[in-house]
C-alpha cells in the first residue's frame, strides 16, 4: 500500500511539474509602403518644348526631377529646350547636368540684366538679346561634350529645315533694304512652308562632333530675325517651333524605350496631337497660367525676357509644377502599392489559414473541391 | 490536388498599371489645364483660337482627356471590382473559417465545462475517498490505540504474572531449597540411622560377638573407630559434618568392660606414656602375626593413595606392630621408641601421656578424621577424572 501510495504521489508531481507550453507566437504584421513613397523607378523621357526666356520654367522643372532622384533614359527639345536638353545631356548625371544649367541660365540673365521699370520693354529686350547672343552660343559650345554625348543619354532636337541664307555676296551686291526684303522673305516663305504641313526634322546629337551638336542645337533655337539658321550635316536648320514640332515627342517614341515621356510646355492649354502620343506614356507638365505677362505684346516680350527676376520667378513655377504633378503621381501610385500590398496580405494570410485547415483537417473538407480547380467556377476561372 | 495559391492569384490580378495611373494624372491635369486655358482666354485672345482652331483642339484634348480619365476610372473599377470580389471571397472564407472556429471553440468549451465538470466530480470523488480513508485511518488508529491499550492492560497484566511468576519462582525455589533441606534432612536422616545402626552393630558385634578378639585393647579400639568411620558412620560425617557419633562410639568403647579391663592390663591409671602404650601392645602380641595384619589394615607399608592419612596414635600403634613383626628380636621398648620417634618424625604432634579416655578419644578422633580426608581426597578425584575423560 505504501508502495503504491509512493508511486501516486510521484506521478502527482511529475502532473503538476510538468511545464505549461508556450503558445503560439503572435503573427507579425508585414510593413505595409508608407503613403507618398512610391518610387519612380521608370525609364523617363524628357522632352522639352520651346519658348525662348520661358525656357527658365523648364530649369525649375528639371531641378524638381533632380530632387526626386529620376533618371532620364532620353531628351529631346526644341528652341529653348534643345538647348536646355544639350546642356543636360552633356552632364555625367541628371544632377551635373542641371547644376551647369542653372548656372549657364545665372550667367547669361545676369548678362541680359534686370528689366528697366516702364519703358519699351521690348525693344529693350530685343537689344539687350542681341547683345547676349553670342555669350549664349559660348555658353552652349562651352557646355556641350561630345564624349559624354556619345555614350551617355540619347539627345535629339527638332529643328526646321530651311533653305540655306542669302550668301554674304549678295549683301554685296544688293542694297541692305532689298537684303532685309529678301530676309523677310526667305523667312516668310518658311513659316508659310510651316504652316503648310512641312514638319520640322528631329536631329540625333550623339555621335556628332562637338561643333556640330553646338550647331545642331543652336539651329533648333534660331529664332527667325534673332538668330541665324544653322547648317547641320549640309543642311540648314532654324527653330524647330516653324514646323510646328514645339514639343517633339515623337522624337522618343519606339527608339528609347521610355516607360514614361516628361513633358514640359512653356504654355497652358498646348494640344499635343493624338498621332504625337501614340504608344507613349505622357506626363505632361503645364503651367496653369501664361508665363509672360498679359497685354496684346505679353507673348513677345515674354519670350524675349531673360532677366534674372524673370528666371528665378520662372524657374520656381517650373519646379512646383512638376513637383505638383510628380506629387500627384507618386501619391496615386502609393495609393494603389498600399492596396496592392493590402490585397497581397490578405491573400497571404488567407492563403496561410486554408493551408493551415487543410492540414489541421484534411479530412472531408467541403471547400477542398473550390480550390483544386476541378469544380470549374468563378473563382478558379477568375485565376 | 493542389490548393490554388492566392498570394499568385492576386499578382495577376493587379490593381492598376503604372502607366495607366500615370496617363490617368496626365489626362486629368490636361483636361484641368485645357478647361482653364479656354475659360481663361475669351474675349479676342478667345476669337483668335477660335480662328485658328486652337481652341478646338484644346477642346478636342480635354474631351479627350476626360474620355480617357473615364477610361481609365473605368479599367481601374473593374481592377477594383475584381479585387473586391476576391476581397469579398477571403472575408466569405475568412467569415466561414470563423464560423468552423466559432463551432470548435463552442466544442472546445462544452468540452472544457463538461471536463471541468467531470474533474470537479472527479475531484468530490477523491475527496470523498481521503475522506473515506481518512474515516478508515481513523477508525484503525482508535482499534490500534484500543489494542495498544489491551496491550498494555495485557502488559501490564503479563508483568504482573510475571511477577507473580518470579514469585512462584521464588517460592518455587524456597520450595525446592526447602525440598533439598527436606531431602537432605531425610537424606541426613536416613543416614544417621544407618550410621548409628552401623555403629551399633559394630560395637555390638565388638561386644558380644568377639570382634577384633585376642587383639590388644588398645589396637581393638582403633580398628573399631577405623571400621566405624570406614562405614555409613563415617559417611554420615562426611555429608552432614556431624561428628556427634565420635562422642557415642567413645562413650560405648568407655562404658564398656574391656575398656576397664585394659587399665587393669595395661597398668593405666591416670596418663600412660605413649611409649609404654605401644610398647605394652606389642608385648601383648607376643610375636603374633596378627601384628603385621593389623599394620597392614592400619595401611602400614600402603601408598599414601590407598589409605586413610596416618594419624599420630592409631600410627604409633600401627608403626610398632610392624616393627615388632619386621624383627621380633629387638625389644619392644626399643620398638615402641622407633615407632613414637617415627611417629613425631613424620606424623605430627604425639602427646608424650594419654590418659585412657583420651586415648580413646583421640584414636577414634583420628581415625574419624582420617576417613573424612580420605573421603575428601576420593571426592576431589573422581571429577579431574570425569573432566579427563570430557577432554579426552
Amino acid at each position: 500500500m505504501g508502495e503504491n501510495w509512493g508511486q501516486l504521489r510521484a506521478r502527482l508531481g511529475e502532473l503538476s511539474s510538468r511545464p505549461i507550453p508556450e503558445p503560439a507566437p503572435r503573427l507579425e504584421l508585414p510593413a505595409l509602403p508608407a503613403d507618398g513613397t512610391a518610387e519612380l523607378g521608370y525609364r523617363f523621357g524628357l522632352v522639352l518644348a520651346g519658348g525662348a526666356a520661358k525656357g527658365a520654367y523648364q530649369v525649375g522643372a528639371v531641378e524638381c526631377l533632380v530632387h526626386h532622384g529620376i533618371k532620364l533614359h532620353a531628351v529631346a527639345g526644341t528652341s529653348i529646350g534643345a538647348l536646355n536638353g544639350v546642356v543636360l545631356a552633356s552632364a555625367p548625371t541628371l544632377a551635373e547636368g542641371m547644376t551647369r544649367l542653372v548656372a549657364l541660365w545665372t550667367t547669361l540673365t545676369n548678362q541680359f540684366g534686370h528689366n528697366p521699370d516702364g519703358g519699351a520693354q521690348l525693344q529693350s529686350r530685343l537689344v539687350r538679346l542681341l547683345g547676349t547672343r553670342s555669350e549664349l552660343e559660348r555658353l552652349i559650345e562651352q557646355a556641350v561634350d561630345e564624349q559624354i554625348m556619345a555614350t551617355g543619354v540619347p539627345m535629339r532636337v527638332a529643328a526646321f529645315p530651311v533653305p540655306p541664307p542669302l550668301p554674304k555676296l549678295a549683301h554685296l551686291v544688293l542694297p541692305p533694304a532689298a537684303v532685309g526684303h529678301l530676309k523677310l522673305a526667305q523667312e516668310a516663305y518658311n513659316w508659310v512652308r510651316g504652316t503648310l504641313g512641312i514638319k520640322s526634322e528631329i536631329i540625333t546629337l550623339n555621335g556628332r562632333s562637338k561643333e556640330e551638336i553646338t550647331r545642331a542645337a543652336l539651329a533648333s533655337a534660331a529664332l527667325p530675325f534673332l538668330f541665324p539658321p544653322r547648317s547641320v550635316g549640309g543642311r540648314y536648320y532654324r527653330d524647330g517651333m516653324l514646323g510646328k514640332t514645339n514639343t517633339p515627342i515623337r522624337a522618343l517614341a519606339e527608339q528609347d524605350g521610355c516607360d514614361i515621356v516628361l513633358v514640359v510646355h512653356l504654355s497652358p492649354g498646348e494640344p499635343v496631337a493624338p498621332v504625337e502620343r501614340e504608344g507613349l506614356t505622357l506626363l505632361q507638365i503645364r503651367p496653369d497660367d501664361e508665363l509672360v505677362e498679359g497685354g496684346p505684346l505679353g507673348p513677345l516680350n515674354g519670350l524675349l525676357d531673360f532677366s534674372p527676376t524673370n528666371f528665378q520667378r520662372l524657374r520656381s513655377r517650373g519646379y512646383g509644377d512638376m513637383q505638383r504633378t510628380l506629387t500627384e503621381l507618386v501619391q496615386l501610385l502609393s495609393t494603389r502599392d498600399r492596396s496592392a500590398a493590402a490585397a497581397g496580405f490578405l491573400a497571404d494570410r488567407m492563403q496561410r489559414v486554408l493551408e493551415n485547415r487543410s492540414r489541421l483537417w484534411p479530412q472531408a473538407d467541403p471547400l477542398l473541391p473550390l480550390w483544386t480547380g476541378e469544380a470549374p467556377n468563378e473563382y478558379s476561372r477568375a485565376a | 490536388m493542389e490548393m490554388i495559391d492566392l498570394r499568385r492569384l492576386v499578382r495577376r490580378i493587379p490593381l492598376a498599371a503604372d502607366r495607366a495611373l500615370t496617363e490617368l494624372v496626365n489626362d486629368l491635369r490636361t483636361a484641368e489645364n485645357m478647361t482653364a486655358t479656354r475659360r481663361r482666354r475669351t474675349g479676342f485672345k478667345g476669337l483668335v483660337d477660335q480662328i485658328s482652331g486652337a481652341d478646338r483642339r484644346r477642346g478636342l484634348e480635354t474631351d479627350e482627356s476626360v474620355a480617357r480619365v473615364q477610361g481609365h476610372l473605368f479599367s481601374w473599377a473593374q481592377d477594383l471590382s475584381k479585387h473586391a470580389r476576391f476581397t469579398d471571397l477571403y472575408l466569405g472564407l475568412v467569415a466561414t473559417n470563423i464560423e468552423e472556429l466559432q463551432n470548435r471553440v463552442a466544442y472546445a468549451e462544452s468540452t472544457a465545462y463538461q471536463s471541468r465538470g467531470e474533474i470537479r466530480e472527479l475531484a468530490g470523488l477523491v475527496a470523498s475517498f481521503i475522506d473515506q480513508a481518512d474515516r478508515r485511518f481513523a477508525e484503525v488508529d482508535r482499534k490500534i490505540a484500543v489494542l495498544d491499550q489491551r496491550l498494555n492492560s495485557h502488559a501490564v497484566v503479563l508483568e504482573t504474572h510475571s511477577e507473580l511468576l518470579a514469585m512462584h519462582g521464588l517460592l518455587i525455589d524456597a520450595q525446592k531449597k526447602g525440598l533439598l533441606v527436606l531431602d537432605r534432612r531425610v537424606m541426613e536422616a536416613g543416614l544417621r540411622q544407618d550410621a548409628w545402626e552401623d555403629m551399633d552393630l559394630a560395637v555390638s558385634r565388638w561386644r558380644h560377638q568377639g570382634t577384633y578378639a585376642g587383639l590388644p585393647w588398645t589396637i581393638q579400639v582403633p580398628l573399631l573407630a577405623r571400621e566405624i568411620a570406614a562405614g555409613h558412620t563415617g559417611l554420615y560425617e562426611f555429608v552432614t559434618g556431624r561428628q556427634d557419633w565420635r562422642e557415642r562410639l567413645a562413650d560405648h568403647v568407655l562404658g564398656d568392660a574391656r575398656t576397664r579391663q585394659a587399665r587393669t592390663d595395661l597398668e593405666w591409671d591416670g596418663k600412660r606414656s605413649v611409649r609404654r602404650l605401644v610398647e605394652r601392645t606389642i608385648e601383648l602380641l607376643d610375636g603374633s602375626e596378627d601384628g603385621q595384619i593389623v599394620a597392614e589394615v592400619m595401611g602400614i607399608g600402603l601408598p599414601g593413595d590407598l589409605r586413610p592419612p596416618h594419624r599420630p596414635v592409631s600410627y604409633a600403634l600401627a608403626r610398632g606392630l610392624e616393627l615388632s613383626a619386621r624383627d621380633p628380636r629387638t625389644s619392644p621398648k626399643e620398638m615402641a621408641q622407633r615407632a613414637v620417634d617415627e611417629t613425631r618424625a613424620g606424623c605430627g604432634y604425639l602427646p608424650d601421656s594419654l590418659t585412657q579416655e583420651e586415648f580413646v578419644r583421640k584414636v577414634i578422633e583420628e581415625q574419624a578424621d582420617a576417613a573424612r580426608r580420605a573421603r575428601a581426597d576420593l571426592r576431589r578425584r573422581a571429577p579431574m577424572t570425569t573432566k579427563e575423560n570430557r577432554d579426552g
